[in-house]
């Protein structure tokens, strides 16, 4: 019975396991938060330069369409693209790596990462969709009534209102799929939770 | 480039905590992660979490509880991503203690041996029994396990006598096999 191991062996052999001892110098460290935070920054300046063309091609509009529906719409859309943006930047602020994790027990830090990110996701509507449905829905209802009048560009204007819904329920869809995603692993952890 | 405000104590216990604990931080990036190029990510990524940590400590609970449960939480984040992309089925203890123990003919032939499927053995399972396993493994006691997982202490002393029980089980038997 030479070979035996009972727990007590056990927990010495893993402790004297032999190990790398790599240490990693403060420097190292700050250049690696450094190199993070530039990722989040750099994610959130795509965000708001997409952002910036939206308002300006919208901005646009609203100097210059004839049409005082065209005008209003392209104003409400601009409004609306800005609400987005506000959004995304108090988002981006929180998306940041957790200071917490010592805070808090695994189970309960997890759980309420995952909950933030589904509703998030949740509720793109709300913060992504709906604001700009009403500049939208007025511009759309601007370039039916010049259709109507002359029904020169009818196969353009069709696309192009076309796209912008398609992008819409796209944008919806693909985040409804992830937060459901993200409920499934929210639902594996709650089982965790009655099993202990 | 955004700056951190960093101050002199974060660097003092990041440091203090690193020279005490970093080999037992090692330890469990090799049970969180099992392919060498992605443990070296996490163990470094922990070691940020740890520093980055130390700017909010307050103190109400012990050095060993914070870095733990830093780290534990850190390695967890790794592995539920990790999980997403390689779609690996991980076990609960009890499921473990429910499975018949596989036949090792060259299992507990040495310390290298048993080490090995150990780790096997951890990196199997779901994240909190990993951390419950790891806390006893590491030898601490139950009470500053429950604050580290957040599960009563009662219930780590049950889960822990489980993981023995798995323990001298499987390495018992893989022991007489051998004889």
């Amino acid at each position: 019975m030479a070979n035996e191991r009972i727990p007590d062996d056990l927990q010495t052999i893993w402790r004297q396991q032999p190990l790398e001892n790599k240490t990693m110098p403060l420097e190292e460290i700050r250049l690696r938060s450094s190199r993070f935070e530039r990722r989040i920054s750099r994610r959130n300046l795509r965000e708001y330069i997409g952002g910036a063309i939206g308002v300006a091609i919208y901005w646009f509009c609203l100097r210059n369409a004839p049409e005082p529906l065209t005008r209003t719409g392209s104003a409400l859309i601009v409004a609306g693209t800005l609400f987005i943006v506000w959004r995304l930047y108090r988002h981006g602020r929180t998306a940041r790596l957790p200071e917490d994790l010592g805070f808090s027990a695994s189970l309960d830090f997890h759980r309420r990462q995952l909950v933030q990110q589904r509703d998030l996701l949740r509720g793109i509507f709300w913060w992504y969709i709906a604001p700009l449905l009403p500049g939208l829905s007025l511009f759309i209802a601007a370039a039916i009534r010049k259709l109507l009048v002359n029904p020169e560009h009818l196969v353009l204007v069709s696309l192009v209102i076309s796209g912008m819904i398609g992008a819409l329920v796209w944008i919806w869809r693909i985040n409804r799929a992830a937060a459901a995603c993200l409920d499934r692993q929210i639902a594996e952890l709650d089982r965790l939770q009655e099993e202990w | 480039m955004t700056t951190w405000n960093v101050d002199s104590s974060q660097d003092g216990r990041y440091q203090t905590a690193a020279a005490e604990f970093g080999p037992a931080l090692e330890r469990l990036a090799r049970a969180y992660e099992a392919d060498a190029d992605r443990r070296r990510d996490l163990l470094q990524e922990i070691h940020l979490a740890l520093w980055r940590s130390f700017a909010s400590w307050n103190g109400a609970c012990s050095l060993r509880t914070w870095v733990y449960r830093v780290a534990h939480n850190a390695a967890t984040s790794h592995v539920l991503r990790e999980r997403r992309m390689r779609a690996q089925v991980l076990v609960s203890v009890e499921e473990l203690e429910a499975m018949p123990d596989p036949v090792a003919s060259e299992a507990a032939a040495g310390n290298r041996a048993a080490l090995d499927r150990l780790l096997a053995l951890v990196q199997g399972l779901k994240p909190l029994d990993r951390q419950v396993i790891l806390s006893y493994l590491e030898g601490l006691e139950a009470a500053e396990i429950a604050e580290i997982t957040g599960i009563s202490a009662g219930n780590v002393a049950t889960k822990i006598h489980r993981i023995k029980n798995v323990l001298a089980r499987r390495f018992h038997q893989g022991a007489c096999h051998g004889e």
